[in-house]
């Protein structure tokens, strides 16, 4: 959206209020996680980065549910 | 609940791991590069959303440049929670500087030693130190539970870099072009490193050669298990296929026009592939014609005389070195071969009238006219100064430089002249005159030195290290560069590829 400020977020605004239907894009990243497995280093002491936010996913989603 | 992050590798890795699946949950700013994003942004979230969760994803570096948010935070009583990976430094510039920069460190230990939580709590906030997976667990629950604002300083490795990684460059000049190579590393970051040194040398053969091409290179590793090679090419070629020809393959290193056709099959941005698949074929004897051609137009305005009787050494006699001796013999030169593979050079030297094998090490002395690198295993073994062609006993004048565009020196583009000239300028009392340039050989760069102060044995390593300096000024290029890396050719290693183009 290009043009004056008020008027941009206004119709972003209008746009994000019903936002597309994603499904199929989420369907695919889901499928490119399957297919190509993150991976980090885990032989070594201490945490890793992707350790840590790995963590982090597991537990909001128990705290979530 | 609403993720916000700051600028790095702790932004990458949330990007993969999150799970966000709702609009306006993941709140970064992308390839913008604002560090010190994460903290306001999860202020603002916060005050703008006061029923959600907020977390923000931080490391050390982006949290240093705004963490004094920390205030307004607890003034505001807005419980986010800050989780700040701490690797002690700028982890991604740390990253780029060891692939891109040959490890050479800068600026990249920010505030080493800074204790976080100290800091938090100097801010009202309350703080965890986090060494363990443990302390974590129960710091992140405690944290979700107490409804303050939170910073949990996490110590994370250091130097542990993110895949997969995207160089920066340029296709200004057209899709990235060049060949698959499957050799041995000593592990991916020697793989990646030498992916993207090679795929800065063909940038520039590229370039000179006048071809609308960027530089790009692919190299798999060879883990000794190649007994499905034709599976793992088939692997390669589907990601060829997803780049969608912004990266063109070809035969190289290891690979032949057979694994060419094999490529084929899967994707069509394969050249070099088999005459009886309708393509060129080997294309080593249209390399060493290209590298000959280069010798000869270098010598001629040099040296002002043919080929005949001059002294060449060849470093690296495989498909291209050999045949490029061949070359060499029946143009009438003295040639010096030597190779890792002592054997083929000895092989050689009985074959062809003329030549003799000698041993590499040591082979950057000898007394030769012209010396033309040809392996790049004899690079690693210490001959990095090999990727020149020099003359060290012509007769020429000490006159300016005067590149010249005839024959094979006429395939040497502009840039590369430029390159060359300018670095000259720079430093006058080289003693060495750069006559012609014949690039486009087989490892890069080659120009050819006139030693304008013959008789002064005492200047000759200088005349060697500018010509080293004008060969890294060559191979550095305009950085339209590409690369793809992946071990052993698997598609799940695809993950950790870097790529450019």
């Amino acid at each position: 959206v290009l043009g004056d400020l008020r008027d941009a977020v206004a119709r972003t605004s209008e746009a994000l209020a019903a936002p597309a239907d994603s499904a199929a894009w989420r369907r695919q990243v889901e499928g490119w996680r399957q297919r190509f497995r993150l991976r980090y280093e885990r032989g070594t002491p201490g945490l890793k980065g992707p350790q840590v936010l790995e963590h982090l996913a597991a537990a909001v989603v128990d705290h979530e549910t | 609940v609403i993720w916000t992050t700051g600028v790095g590798q702790h932004q990458m890795w949330a990007m993969q791991y999150l799970p966000c699946e709702r609009p306006r949950s993941f709140l970064t700013s992308g390839g913008h590069g604002t560090m010190g994003f994460g903290l306001p942004a999860a202020i603002g979230a916060r005050a703008a959303a006061p029923e959600a969760t907020v977390v923000c994803v931080d490391g050390d570096g982006s949290f240093l440049m705004t963490c004094q948010e920390l205030g307004t935070a607890v003034a505001e009583r807005l419980p986010v929670i800050v989780v700040v990976l701490d690797n002690g430094g700028l982890g991604m510039v740390r990253q780029w500087q060891e692939m891109f920069y040959a490890g050479r460190l800068s600026v990249v230990d920010t505030a080493p030693g800074t204790d976080i939580a100290a800091v938090a709590r100097g801010f009202g906030a309350r703080a965890y130190t986090v060494g363990t997976a443990t302390q974590l667990q129960a710091a992140f629950a405690e944290a979700l539970a107490c409804r303050e604002t939170c910073v949990l300083a996490v110590k994370v490795a250091e130097g542990e870099h993110l895949y997969p990684m995207i160089h920066p460059g340029s296709a200004a000049l057209g899709p990235a072009i060049g060949g698959l190579r499957i050799h041995r590393y000593d592990g991916l970051e020697a793989g990646v490193v030498d992916a993207l040194r090679l795929a800065r040398a063909m940038t520039l053969k590229n370039a000179a050669a006048g071809l609308d091409f960027g530089g790009g290179k692919a190299v798999l590793f060879d883990d000794g298990r190649w007994d499905r090679r034709e599976a793992r090419l088939g692997a390669f070629a589907d990601v060829l296929e997803r780049l969608g020809g912004r990266y063109i393959t070809a035969e190289d290193v290891g690979t032949s026009p057979a694994d060419m056709d094999v490529l084929a099959r899967g994707t069509r941005w394969v050249a070099g592939r088999s005459p009886e698949c309708g393509g060129g074929g080997d294309p080593s004897p249209d390399t060493a014609r290209t590298v000959f051609g280069a010798i000869e137009a270098a010598v001629r305005v040099s040296f002002k005389r043919p080929l005949d009787g001059i002294t060449v050494g060849v470093l690296g006699v495989g498909k291209v070195g050999s045949t490029l001796t061949e070359m060499l013999v029946e143009a009438g030169a003295v040639v010096e071969v030597a190779d890792v593979e002592a054997r083929r050079a000895s092989e050689l030297a009985k074959r062809l009238d003329g030549v003799s094998a000698v041993a590499p090490d040591g082979f950057i002395g000898r007394s030769l006219d012209v010396l033309a690198p040809c392996d790049g295993r004899a690079d690693r073994r210490g001959h990095r100064r090999s990727s020149l062609l020099w003359g060290d006993r012509g007769s020429g004048q000490q006159s300016a430089p005067q590149p010249d565009d005839r024959g094979g020196a006429a395939r040497c583009g502009r840039s590369l002249r430029a390159g060359l000239h300018r670095e000259q300028r720079r430093d006058p009392a080289c003693g060495g005159r750069v006559r012609g340039a014949a690039g486009v050989g087989a490892r890069g760069a080659t120009l050819v030195l006139h030693r304008a102060d013959r008789g002064h044995p005492g200047r000759g390593g200088s005349v060697r290290r500018a010509a080293a300096r004008n060969c890294r000024q060559a191979r550095l290029g305009t950085g339209r560069a590409g690369s793809v890396a992946c071990r052993g050719g698997r598609l799940g290693s695809c993950q950790r590829a870097s790529m450019s183009s």
